[in-house]
């Protein structure tokens, strides 16, 4: 248990310094808050709109393809750290699996989730 | 291409059109008539390759009896040809170009802006440079150097700035 | 105002608290990227690895709000006045503000139109650097002399 002791202490030191430091700039900052201070920086001009608008749902399915083929690539990476020991079944079994990523990929294509318009 | 060639064709072309022509500073200046000069520059584009406005320039010349020169800076990519031909009008009104080179529609709207030509037919004539509030044209030889009155007409943001100097 | 700002009699701890503060405020002044006109590419000079503003804690943000000094660097037109002063308003305080070469701080040989005679008709000016545009050595000097202000500022102390 008193090993422990010095991780206990680590974050107790660095819980205080990140309070210690926020509170003095709490303390003796100045504070002026007004309009034009807490408006939106838009390089001095007017900003035309709000930042938080409606997107069109599109970028949704746009999203979730790229999702659905980024774990391709994830899949990737250990494989081709380990290829050597794989050896040519793991390159079958890899191929075998980018085909079934590729006829997923056609479907959707044949679908029409690519199509924006 | 050769200079006096061109002034020669443009000339055969429409007789009686081409007031001056001469080489000065360096530079080709073709003089043309107010009435056909718009027929000129269409045919100086179609027929003689000048594809390519570089920009319009308005002067204002308050003492002579035509107020303002309109000059087209044109220049041909293929023969890496320039001129320039210049319109001598007598109020502040010319026909725009923009139907002939889409890039005059900036050019006509900084003259607009900076010397108060007016180009009839012109899609969007308005203030290009100079905020919607300026009173007047600033390039004209009558506007006042130092006219900073214009400054407090409008606060534009709301910040309160208040011009003295 | 703060919670502790200008609360705070004159005296040793208050003197050392104020001191500290200082010290911390000069030593990273941090100016918003504000370059108007050709004196901008004398303050870039300043920035860059002749000169060296980094040495004095000097770093250039590129936003106001994590700014706290101002160079304005070039000739102000009456289009842009309201950015420079809506810039500077954005800025939390403690601010500070350089008007750099003969245009921010005068209008300089743009006696015309279109110009606005001096910055200090938009934003309250600390230091003026005379020149056109001034060489980095002088935007040095302005700095330096900015911080030995900030040395003299009280902060705590009424």
């Amino acid at each position: 248990m008193s090993g422990y002791l010095p991780i206990a202490l680590m974050l107790v030191i660095a819980a205080l310094i990140g309070i210690i430091s926020v509170s003095i700039g709490f303390l003796i900052r100045p504070r002026k808050p007004e309009k034009v201070k807490l408006s939106v920086y838009e390089c001095g001009m007017p900003e035309f709109s709000d930042a938080r608008q409606r997107y069109n749902v599109r970028f949704y399915v746009i999203a979730m393809l790229f999702v659905i083929f980024d774990v391709e690539t994830v899949f990737l990476f250990p494989w081709a750290v380990s290829f050597d020991v794989l050896g040519l079944f793991g390159l079958i079994e890899m191929i075998i699996f980018i085909i079934i990523l590729v006829f997923g990929y056609f479907y959707a294509w044949k679908k029409g989730a690519l199509e924006w318009a | 291409m050769n200079f006096v060639e061109l002034v020669n064709k443009v000339n055969e072309k429409f007789p009686g059109k081409v007031i001056n022509s001469y080489e000065k500073f360096g530079s080709r200046f073709i003089v043309v008539d107010r009435g056909s000069f718009k027929d000129i520059l269409r045919s100086l584009k179609y027929d003689f390759g000048f594809d390519y406005l570089v920009d319009i320039v308005a002067t204002h010349w308050p003492k002579r009896k035509e107020k303002f020169d309109v000059v087209y800076n044109l220049f041909t990519v293929k023969d890496k040809f320039r001129i320039f031909v210049k319109v001598a009008i007598e109020d502040d009104k010319i026909e725009s170009v923009v139907d002939i080179w889409k890039g005059a529609n900036f050019l006509e709207r900084e003259q607009y802006d900076l010397v108060g030509v007016k180009f009839e037919g012109h899609p969007d004539l308005r203030r290009i440079l100079l905020p919607e509030f300026f009173d007047g044209h600033p390039l004209r030889k009558d506007y006042p150097l130092k006219g900073r009155k214009w400054f407090n007409n409008a606060d534009e943001q709301n910040l309160g700035l208040k011009f003295s100097r | 105002m703060g919670l502790m700002e200008h609360k705070f009699s004159d005296n040793i701890i208050t003197a050392t608290v104020d001191g500290v503060i200082n010290w911390a405020r000069r030593s990273s002044l941090w100016p918003v990227t504000f370059g108007l006109a050709c004196c901008a590419i004398e303050m870039m000079a300043a920035g860059a690895s002749k000169y060296d503003l980094d040495r004095l804690g000097i770093i250039f943000r590129a936003t106001p709000r994590q700014a706290d000094l101002m160079i304005v660097a070039g000739t102000v037109t009456r289009k842009m006045a309201p950015v420079v002063r809506k810039v500077y308003d954005q800025m939390p305080d403690p601010k500070w503000v350089i008007a750099m070469g003969s245009c921010a701080t005068s209008g300089g040989i743009f006696d015309t139109y279109s110009t606005v005679q001096g910055v200090d008709e938009i934003v309250p000016v600390d230091f003026y650097i005379p020149g056109c545009p001034p060489r980095p050595e002088a935007l040095f000097d302005a700095l330096v002399a900015l911080q030995e202000k900030i040395k003299s500022d009280k902060v705590l102390r009424k």
